[in-house]
């Protein structure tokens, strides 16, 4: 069996208990999304092999790491992983290429066999020139590509991506998170990404794993945990509404449709990503006047309630999903198949660049 | 709108008037003494009693002396303190206040405890002494040991400091590329620490260099064997009174360098 298998169980205390099943094909990226404190880095610590297990056990391709009934436990250095840390960790008293070829080294590669590996890496990064260079010169966008070719300089088993873009800036992180996007594939082995930013899971994932209090609540692709989210919180950060499209003056055309979406602050022109929370969309069952700048009709899909909320799919000319309360579900009538009028406030779509 | 940065004219401050009276009083009792010896100094006479046999002999041995306690504290202090500060054994806390007990002890009590062990019928001593017929104290063995004695506390003390605070974040990072403990150890734990390794060497040697009442206890005072610079200035003030002032001038401008190398690293650079 290759790629990740792991049922990760970490009592951290009476009240909270890390409980994880895990299982990442070579080649794919999962996603584990989660809000602080959920256990994203409990999970990590035990991949690393910086915590063990009390209960479970990991096993990768097929050899396991950590078992704690069968007293197994293979230290960090053993483990074949590569780690791109939220704040990257690069060495600032070795240079770039000293840190790329920190792996190959490690691993009893000849110093000048792992300089032409690292260079080789640095090359496929678009660093060739940055070899000589101290972490500490480096611009944000180069750090995190040293810090992405060191980790797979050292040919990793697993490939884990911790908070790898929560450091950043606004625009730096739509552009840093492009470069991460285009780079993942370079490696084929396992790929885990642990993030607390929604938007981050839908565009790097192949399936996503939430994470609430030490449980995974649901997992699955980004558009299964869009559409049919099983957990108010899971509705809550992993339900946005996301649009690419071409923004011009503050028209906003949803790639492959004609539909456009009006936003009120944008700077920006050219390519950009809408997010237009569920909350903020109002259903009428009769066209709105007044001040909404964007209304359409559209098909009710699928009605989830979710507790105090209830999410409903909307199909027409774009699909979205809008969170209501259940006595205005009630009121509206609402049912599959039947029609309502959506909209939408310019001052609640957020753009931010694509 | 004021931003931090962004300063105005200075506010005109008044500082209490007592406070700056026994300042500058605490400030001319560490001066008064530098300009006794400067006063006292014979200018002229001062190149004939610096290139003197005494004053070589006592120079020579106080270097050799002072660096190769500085080194066997290096060597061993270094992973002292990295255990002490990283490994949680049983014992630790005393072996913690055993390791810096000479920092607070009278270092004639620590001349006589090292004569007590090491001596010829020492604890130590005796047994190597009837099996090899070496004898520590009285040489220049001996002057070494009691400056490491009482010199490498401070290295353990500086570098133990380091080693618990640096970011482990680090170390873990370059085990998880596949490094061995030592490795991580050698090429990134301690290139980390290197700047405080660095002050506290040079603390370690500077206290080596003027150390003065284990080495008179345990070594002796013998010139052109165990005479160093501070032994030799407290003989000449008895005998020679023109080389005890050329040696405690030429200790005074080692201590001066001494500060101006750890000024920025220790005191920021105001």
């Amino acid at each position: 069996m290759s790629g990740l298998e792991a049922h990760v169980v970490v009592r951290r205390d009476e009240h909270f208990e890390v409980d994880i099943e895990l299982k990442i094909e070579p080649g794919q990226t999962v996603v584990l999304l989660g809000p602080n404190g959920a256990g994203k880095s409990t999970l990590v610590e035990c991949l690393a092999g910086i915590v063990a297990l009390d209960a479970g056990q990991i096993r990768l391709d097929g050899v396991p790491l950590d078992d704690s009934e069968r007293g197994v436990f293979v230290p960090s250095e053993d483990r074949h992983l590569g780690i791109v840390f939220q704040d990257y960790l690069l060495f600032d008293h070795l240079s770039v290429i000293d840190n790329v070829s920190f792996g190959p080294i490690s691993r009893g590669v000849d110093r000048r066999a792992a300089h032409r590996l690292a260079q080789d890496w640095l090359e496929a990064f678009d660093l060739d020139e940055m070899g000589d260079r101290r972490p500490p010169e480096l611009s944000g966008g180069q750090a995190q590509r040293v810090a992405l070719a060191r980790a797979l300089a050292a040919e990793p088993a697993l490939l884990l991506l911790d908070e790898p873009l929560s450091a950043l800036d606004t625009t730096t992180h739509a552009r840093l998170r492009r470069m991460l996007a285009t780079h993942l594939d370079r490696c084929a082995a396992p790929r885990l990404l642990i993030t607390h930013d929604p938007t981050d899971a839908f565009l790097l994932a192949d399936k996503i794993y939430v994470l609430e209090d030490g449980k995974v609540t649901q997992i699955g692709t980004p558009d299964e945990i869009r559409r049919h989210p099983a957990t108010s919180y899971v509705a809550d950060v992993a339900g946005t509404n996301l649009f690419s499209g071409i923004c011009d003056n503050g028209e906003i055309t949803i790639v492959g449709t004609e539909f456009v979406l009006h936003a009120a602050r944008t700077g920006t022109s050219g390519p950009v990503l809408a997010t237009v929370h569920p909350r903020a969309i109002a259903l009428h069952a009769n066209e709105p006047h007044g001040s909404p700048r964007n209304t359409w009709r559209a098909t009710v899909e699928a009605i989830d309630p979710l507790g105090d909320i209830t999410r409903v799919l909307l199909a027409g000319p774009i699909r979205i999903a809008a969170d209501i309360t259940p006595a205005a579900a009630t009121a509206l009538e609402l049912r599959v198949g039947g029609e309502t009028w959506v909209a939408v406030k310019a001052t609640e779509v957020e753009v931010s660049g694509a | 709108m004021s931003s931090a940065s962004g300063r105005g004219r200075s506010v005109p401050t008044r500082p209490p008037t007592i406070l700056v009276a026994l300042a500058a009083l605490g400030a001319v009792f560490f001066l008064i003494p530098l300009a006794g010896l400067l006063k006292q100094t014979p200018w002229s006479d001062l190149p004939g009693l610096l290139t003197s046999d005494v004053v070589l002999d006592a120079l020579r041995l106080s270097l050799i002396s002072s660096i190769a306690a500085a080194l066997i504290s290096l060597i061993f202090g270094v992973p002292l303190a990295w255990l002490l500060a990283r490994v949680d054994f049983p014992g630790r806390r005393f072996v913690r206040a055993v390791v810096t007990l000479p920092m607070v002890l009278p270092p004639v009590v620590g001349g006589a405890a090292l004569l007590f062990a090491l001596g010829r019928r020492g604890l130590v001593g005796g047994p190597i002494y009837d099996s090899t017929g070496f004898l520590l104290p009285f040489s220049l063995w001996g002057v070494i040991v009691a400056n490491t004695f009482v010199a490498m506390p401070f290295l353990v003390v500086t570098v133990e400091a380091a080693f618990a605070n640096i970011d482990q974040r680090y170390e873990a990072a370059a085990a998880s590329l596949g490094a061995s403990r030592l490795t991580v150890f050698r090429r990134v734990t301690l290139p980390m620490i290197g700047p405080s390794l660095a002050g506290g060497l040079v603390l370690t040697w500077a206290r080596a260099l003027g150390e003065f009442g284990a080495t008179a206890t345990f070594a002796g005072n013998l010139q052109g064997r165990t005479q160093t610079l501070p032994l030799a200035v407290f003989v000449g003030l008895e005998s020679d009174r023109g080389a005890a002032i050329a040696i405690s001038l030429v200790l005074v401008a080692i201590s001066m360098l001494v500060l101006v190398g750890l000024r920025d690293r220790w005191w920021g650079q105001r």
